[in-house]
């Protein structure tokens, strides 16, 4: 008999469930230890008879020998390298959940036809096939138990059910005394003490939250019973896995059945909004993406659970695993237990074999990250809460009065009448349409908060145009499920009822929002939903939402649904439509495709800092590359030092913004005096210096899911000393970012990987040695490298706002790498509409080498230049500056050149300091090709 | 050349949108350079210098009423000069106006502020020679009553037994129903400081908090609430039994045997262990300062019984000269705190002294008593909350800065739940009228009231006027 001992760590255990508190947690838990003991077979065998194969789909049946339920399975081989797999009952009681698909993919993903069924040897045990242009990927299904590997080259990359764990709880009557599902018994790890438990004590156990839970005193009626699905997952050879944000953990994930380091229970998503939520910890946050991500050298792979019902994750990692061909040493391998409470299996890997490759196959499946526009990674000025329109415009004015630039000022939930969305609180915001011309004039925007909850109140019009469309939220009992939240007593609209889904977004036009102007943008909170008076401050599984779906069915893609309609009605409230900006608090599979997300509500102070990296690059890879932290942490109040160290990180990652909890002093850039002053502003021009940088880092986002802070393992897929490397990271391939994230710090360990130069991105002087070096730290900066072979668009001049940069010239600055080359690309276009859809944009390619500096152009032939209307509009924006590192052989004459007018040459000015070399006012416009020679 | 000297730079560098000068003097019309400083001549009105980083940059200045910031064709800014100028010399006039009516109160209220000076000074005077004879007459008293006491004692001497053991018993009864009374008042008085204080604490407390601490105070609170209520139901019926009569209670008292007064009654029992209760949730709260000094209030005023009536003729005349005594000692005090208050360097804001000034800011309406304490009182319940006591100037660090007579300091108002004291800095503009113009909370309890007075109007209209009306007010 085995005994735990709970070990609890947790600030507000109590207000959230452990897997032990967790019914469908326990019992497939249980099933795991049962399934890992001894003599157990898996009880799911294939029907032999019954597999087909046509069109890219093999499916048939399944039977569970020990209780006779059926189930359908089917496993797609997928066009990009991808496999799906769906488990279903054959004969449900009532249909299971299965529109979670409807939520996160684009569309339906597309079978290939590239593949060939492999004969026949020992038919009767498995079924196999390859795939594939060179057929080198294969999927084998055994039949008896019934499990699946994926290999390419004959190497198994990822299996399923190989521990046998799969687990599929089929809907039942309670009544019915032959369907109890086959459990074994967890000890309790709830006692504090060891203790013994009688056969009574475990049946007992055994039917505890079957059919009804209790947490806190709130009751789960649970009217379907146990209806949890559970499958292992395996990466044999695999020793590091990433990914199945939101958590405050290591980016390379951590083992979760006790052990070294390891946490005791599963990795949770369940979209919660934690208060004060704690570091280093499986539990549960805002936002959830069940997407796994397995590396090693050569090769990797990656799953999608798609199910947005409660969902836990076990990890363990094997130093010895000889089940696997090939890797019978000690290869690492890690076997991972995934479980969710309701719904179907419906699982896709992909099969890489780059991290590149993973995301662009992911990307394809749920849709790559929207392209923003271009105020929207700008500087963020946020505050719960800017008190009324003369606060707005004094801190408008700080910003200027202190020459600090920044794009957006926010709105929190007190600029509302009573925490009515979508109204004004007339005493402090008597026109607020005013208000936002005043800011807009000057090339900035606002936003305001709108929360999901809807107060109750007849003489609110949202609350009465909803509850008249009947499109609330129902309880078990089919009243409108009322619950608590900002404004009091609240109803919850369905944003998953597409009736819902129409009428929010007319919500959004300009004659239906009174007070907003095309300056005006939205922010999503609380939309886990937050429901102060219910169990885990969330709804109850037990709503009922639209075609009488559980909540608990649908839970964790609720918020992503009242996201995606407010986004809409930013694109429809305009014509021509403009892009939306819509913030997010909570997440899923496809919200990439709607706006940024950020981190909730951290802490000011420095371990939350520090967290920030992990958690974000965790997110990037997670679909989602438009994210960020609240820069000086949202609880308590930061040490001016702490507040720079967090600007100077924040403006290297993606979504950039100040934002504090009403109970804090006031923090914004220029009230802690010099020298911080000083430094922020530096810090937040260096963003501003950078915009087309990261611009064309996101549009590329857009097209191929790369993330845009991308960890060291993803740059440096070969090199196992970067696999878990968290505290340094990149910004595209070519910017090499150490956050500092202590107090008092003078210097620092940066880890050069790989033969590469690199060159100080401040004072452009070359790095001296490679691997771990330890530089020198400054309060005015963090270490950031150019990595040798890129080149950086940068705009130099000062301006208040990214808009007021429009048409600014450009500097390039072109890092030599040890060969003498370097390439980059620029994407630019109206930062605003969707004309660039139509090819109305610029995209330049910069390459260096042999002493030739090219710009040509990557457009496609949408249009031609002289009907690009971005083109046309800005036909005379310049190179001012170019400026060359780590040149070899210094040049005695620079000559440049239109390619279409190579008999125009002219000499170049420029200036050589040391061996860096700077091209004077070249004035070549950016939107044509041309040549720069360099003569020795 | 570069203005500072720094480099030599061909002709064709300026202005050729490129920086060349580190003091941005290459390029007077453009953008490039960082530092650089854009010349519009705004003919009309006042010329400008803008800063280059506002040059071609999609924007019209407001500096630049000509629209000669904005000629790269991205933007089409109309010169509106004319009317700006026009504008302007309009409100600069208006301005003038304002701070010479202005000046004019001002020099009123420095008149105000000597006279009263010079009377306070007077009354002062007068009042050091009315306590010079008030203390005489205090001790001729003191010696007039210890005599009346020697006296009676040579009387008592012989007719001790007279007084009955009774009388005695009667006596302490009596004080002891008296501090009991005292007590119970005392008690219920800190019982419902504390029903205010949790009320408040539920009333104000964040439910974005899930702080099980404080949601299990307010629950309980709630029940301890009902409890109290139906208790005082009951209550009711059996205080209109009437109202105890000490007398009766004293009468019935002798009746009763001896009473072993030593050991403390149960009732003393229960509220000592109340108040250490009590106190230790002052204690846990920080609330100590607010409420504990009431419970250090002595009342017992020392008196035995049994005196003749010489005797208490002459103690009381007693106490009336020391009473007297001490309401002019009062009465100094009063005036030299006055006389010692900083007024500013004329006094000009002594008229202002202890006059109130409301403002009706919605939610609350906000009051400030000037060199008194600041209120917020809820439009809804009328529920009052004291924002703070002045406590000093603080435009500057120093007195002899302008600015110093420009902000005050309003501080230790009540505590925030979770927060620090409540406090309010007044900054003051010159306007010819005392009127608060704007109530705001940019941080939690730190209130800024903005407030318009002609007591800092500059008095001479005259040298200040060309300075400052330009960018103070546009």
């Amino acid at each position: 008999m085995v005994v735990t001992i709970l070990v609890v760590s947790a600030v507000k255990p109590q207000d959230f469930r452990t897997c032990a508190q967790t019914s469908f947690c326990r019992r497939n838990r249980a099933y795991a230890d049962k399934a890992t003991s001894g003599s157990f077979i898996s009880p799911y065998n294939v029907i032999k008879d019954t597999i087909n194969i046509e069109d890219g789909i093999i499916s048939g049946e399944l039977i569970n020998t020990e209780n006779r339920v059926l189930f359908i399975f089917e496993i797609h081989i997928l066009i990009n390298n991808s496999v799906r797999i769906r488990i279903n009952e054959k004969n449900p009681l009532k249909p299971r959940y299965d529109r979670v698909k409807y939520w996160s993919l684009i569309q339906e993903p597309s079978n290939t036809l590239e593949y060939t069924e492999n004969s026949i040897n020992g038919k009767d045990m498995f079924t196999s096939l390859s795939f594939g242009i060179d057929r080198n990927h294969k999927v084998i299904i055994y039949h008896t138990p019934f499990h699946i590997e994926l290999l390419i080259n004959d190497v198994p990359i990822i299996t399923f059910n190989n521990r046998g764990f799969f687990n599929f709880e089929h809907l039942r009557k309670k009544d019915d005394p032959v369907n109890k599902p086959e459990l074994v018994i967890q000890p309790d790890i709830n006692a504090e003490e060891a203790e013994i438990q009688t056969e009574e004590e475990k049946e007992e156990k055994q039917e505890e939250g079957l059919w009804e839970e209790t947490f806190n005193g709130k009751i789960d009626s649970k009217p379907n019973g146990p209806e949890s699905i559970g499958l292992d997952i395996s990466f044999p050879g695999f020793g590091h896995v990433y990914g199945i944000p939101e958590h405050t953990t290591t980016l390379s994930l951590k083992e979760t059945r006790g052990g070294d380091g390891g946490y005791n229970d599963p990795y949770r998503l369940y979209n919660l909004d934690v208060f004060e939520y704690d570091l280093d910890s499986p539990t549960a946050l805002y936002g959830s993406i069940p997407f796994m991500l397995a590396h090693r050298k050569g090769a990797s792979a990656a799953i999608l659970w798609l199910n947005a019902a409660e969902t836990w994750i076990d990890i363990v990692k094997s130093k010895d695993d000889k089940s696997f061909l090939g890797f019978g040493k000690a290869t690492p391998s890690t076997h991972t237990h995934w479980f969710s409470e309701s719904g179907i299996i419906d699982v896709f890997a992909f099969l890489g074999p780059t991290t590149s490759d993973i995301f662009e196959q992911y990307g394809s499946l749920t849709g790559f990250t929207a392209l923003p526009q271009s105020f929207a990674i700008g500087y963020h000025q946020c505050r719960w809460n800017y008190l009324n329109q003369r606060d707005v415009a004094e801190v408008d004015a700080g910003f200027d009065e202190n020459d600090i630039p920044y794009d957006v000022i926010w709105l929190d939930i007190e600029h509302t009448d009573g925490k009515k969305y979508f109204t004004w609180d007339k005493t402090k915001f008597s026109d607020p349409e005013k208000m936002q011309k005043d800011i807009g004039r000057k090339g900035r925007k606002m936003v305001t908060i709108v929360d999901p909850h809807v107060k109750r109140d007849d003489n609110y019009y949202i609350y009465k145009e909803a509850k008249d469309l009947d499109i609330l939220i129902k309880d078990k009992d089919g009243k409108a499920f009322d619950g608590w939240c900002w404004p009091g007593s609240s109803v919850y609209p369905d944003w998953t009822n597409p009736k819902a889904q129409d009428w929010f977004v007319k919500k959004f036009a300009f004659d239906q929002y009174e007070g907003s102007t095309e300056y005006l943008f939205i922010w999503n909170d609380m939309n886990e939903p937050a429901v102060f008076s219910g169990p885990e401050i969330t709804a109850p599984k037990d709503l009922i939402h639209y075609e009488g779906w559980e909540h608990r069915n649908l839970h964790n893609l609720f918020g992503m649904a009242f996201h995606a309609a407010t986004s809409q009605g930013l694109i429809n409230r305009t014509n021509p439509n403009h892009r939306p900006f819509v913030l997010s608090r909570s997440f899923f599979v496809g919200s990439q495709r709607f706006g940024p997300i950020w981190t909730g509500d951290n802490f000011a102070k420095w371990d939350h800092l520090a967290a920030s990296s992990p958690m974000l690059l965790t997110i990037g890879i997670s679909g989602i590359p438009f994210s960020g932290a609240d820069v000086g942490g949202f609880f308590g109040n930061p040490e001016p030092e702490l507040l720079v160290r967090w600007y100077q990180t924040g403006a290297f990652q993606p979504f950039f913004r100040g934002h504090a909890h009403i109970d804090t002093k006031r923090r914004e850039p220029w009230l802690f005096g010099e020298p911080y002053t000083s430094y922020i502003r530096d810090a937040i021009r260096q963003r501003y210096i950078l915009l087309p940088f990261w611009y064309t880092l996101f549009q590329e986002a857009s097209t191929n899911g790369m993330p845009i802070i991308r960890p060291m393992f993803v740059v440096f897929p070969d090199n196992e000393e970067t696999f878990a490397m968290e505290d340094q990271y990149f910004v595209g391939n070519s910017l090499l970012v150490k956050p500092i994230t202590s107090q008092g710090q003078t210097s620092t360990e940066v880890y050069f990987a790989g033969k590469d130069i690199y060159y100080d991105y401040y004072t452009f002087k070359k790095v001296q040695g490679s691997g771990k070096v330890r530089v020198d730290v400054l309060m005015n900066k963090i270490p950031v490298f150019l990595r040798g072979g890129s080149i950086i668009p940068r705009r130099q001049r000062f301006r208040r706002s990214s808009l007021a940069m429009y048409s600014d010239p450009f500097t390039l600055i072109v890092a030599l790498n040890k060969k003498g080359e370097a390439t980059g690309t620029l994407y630019l276009d109206d930062g605003k509409s969707y004309e660039y859809q139509k090819g109305h944009y610029i995209y330049r390619k910069f390459n260096f080498t042999s002493g030739k500096f090219t710009s040509t152009s990557l457009n496609n032939d949408q249009v031609q230049n002289d009907e690009n209307n971005y083109i046309r509009s800005n036909k005379f924006i310049k190179i001012e500056r170019i400026i060359i590192l780590g040149i070899d052989k210094l040049p005695k004459k620079i000559i440049g050149y239109y390619n279409d007018l190579i008999d125009d040459k002219k000499e170049l000015e420029f200036k050589i300091s040391k061996d860096i070399v700077i091209i004077r006012n070249p004035k070549l416009l950016i939107s044509n090709d041309w040549t720069i020679e360099f003569v020795n | 050349m570069c203005l500072d000297g720094s480099a030599t730079i061909p002709y064709e560098s300026i202005n050729d949108d490129y920086c060349d000068c580190a003091d941005g003097s290459d390029e007077p019309g453009t953008s490039a350079c960082p530092n650089g400083k854009f010349y519009c001549t705004n003919a009309g009105h006042i010329p400008s210098y803008i800063s280059s980083k506002l040059v071609n940059d999609g924007v019209c200045e407001p500096e630049c009423c000509d629209g000669s910031d904005e000629y790269d064709g991205k933007i089409e800014c109309p010169n509106i000069c004319e009317k700006v100028g026009a504008e302007h010399r309009k409100l600069a006039e208006q301005l003038a106006k304002k701070r010479a009516e202005g000046a004019r109160i001002k020099r009123e209220y420095i008149q105000h502020g000597e006279k009263l000076k010079i009377q306070l000074e007077s009354e002062l005077n007068r009042l050091k020679n009315v306590l010079e004879s008030a203390k005489i007459k205090v001790s001729e008293r003191e010696v007039a009553l210890k005599k009346a006491q020697e006296k009676e004692e040579k009387e008592e001497k012989g007719k001790v037994e007279s007084t009955t053991k009774d009388q005695v018993r009667i006596q302490k009864y009596r004080e002891k129903i008296r501090t009991l009374q005292e007590r119970e008042e005392r008690l219920r008085d800190q019982v419902n400081t504390l029903l205010d204080i949790l009320k408040n604490m539920k009333k104000d407390h964040n439910p974005n908090y899930h702080d099980m601490a404080v949601k299990t105070a307010i629950k309980g609170y709630d029940e301890l609430v009902e409890e109290y209520e139906s208790e005082m139901e009951e209550n009711m019926e059996f205080d209109q039994e009437g109202e105890i009569d000490e007398d009766e209670i004293i009468e019935e008292a002798s009746q009763v045997p001896e009473i072993d007064m030593s050991p403390p009654s149960l009732s003393e029992r229960i509220s000592d262990a109340f108040l250490t209760l009590y106190n230790d949730f002052l204690e846990t709260f920080g609330l100590s300062e607010y409420v504990i000094h009431k419970s250090e209030r002595q009342f017992s005023k020392s008196s035995s019984g049994g005196k003749s009536k010489e005797v208490i003729a002459a103690f009381d005349a007693y106490d009336k000269a020391e009473e007297e005594k001490k309401n002019i000692e009062n009465d100094l005090e009063e005036i030299n705190k006055k006389l010692a208050k900083d007024y500013g360097t004329k006094r000009e804001f002594a008229k202002l002294d202890d006059e109130c000034f409301n403002h009706d800011a919605g939610e609350y309406t906000y009051t400030v008593c000037m060199f008194g304490k600041a209120t917020q009182k809820s439009n809804k319940d009328h529920a009052s909350t004291h924002l703070g006591y002045f406590k000093k100037w603080i435009g500057a660090e120093s007195k002899g800065d302008y600015k110093y007579y420009t902000a005050q300091l309003y501080d230790h108002g009540t505590r925030c739940w979770n927060g620090p004291d409540r406090s309010v800095k007044l900054y003051l503009e010159c306007d010819t009228e005392n009127k608060i113009l704007s109530v705001t909370e940019p941080e939690k309890c730190e209130y800024i009231i903005k407030m318009t007075t002609p007591a800092i109007c500059p008095e001479n209209v005259e040298g200040n006027k060309n300075k400052k009306s330009n960018h103070e007010e546009l």
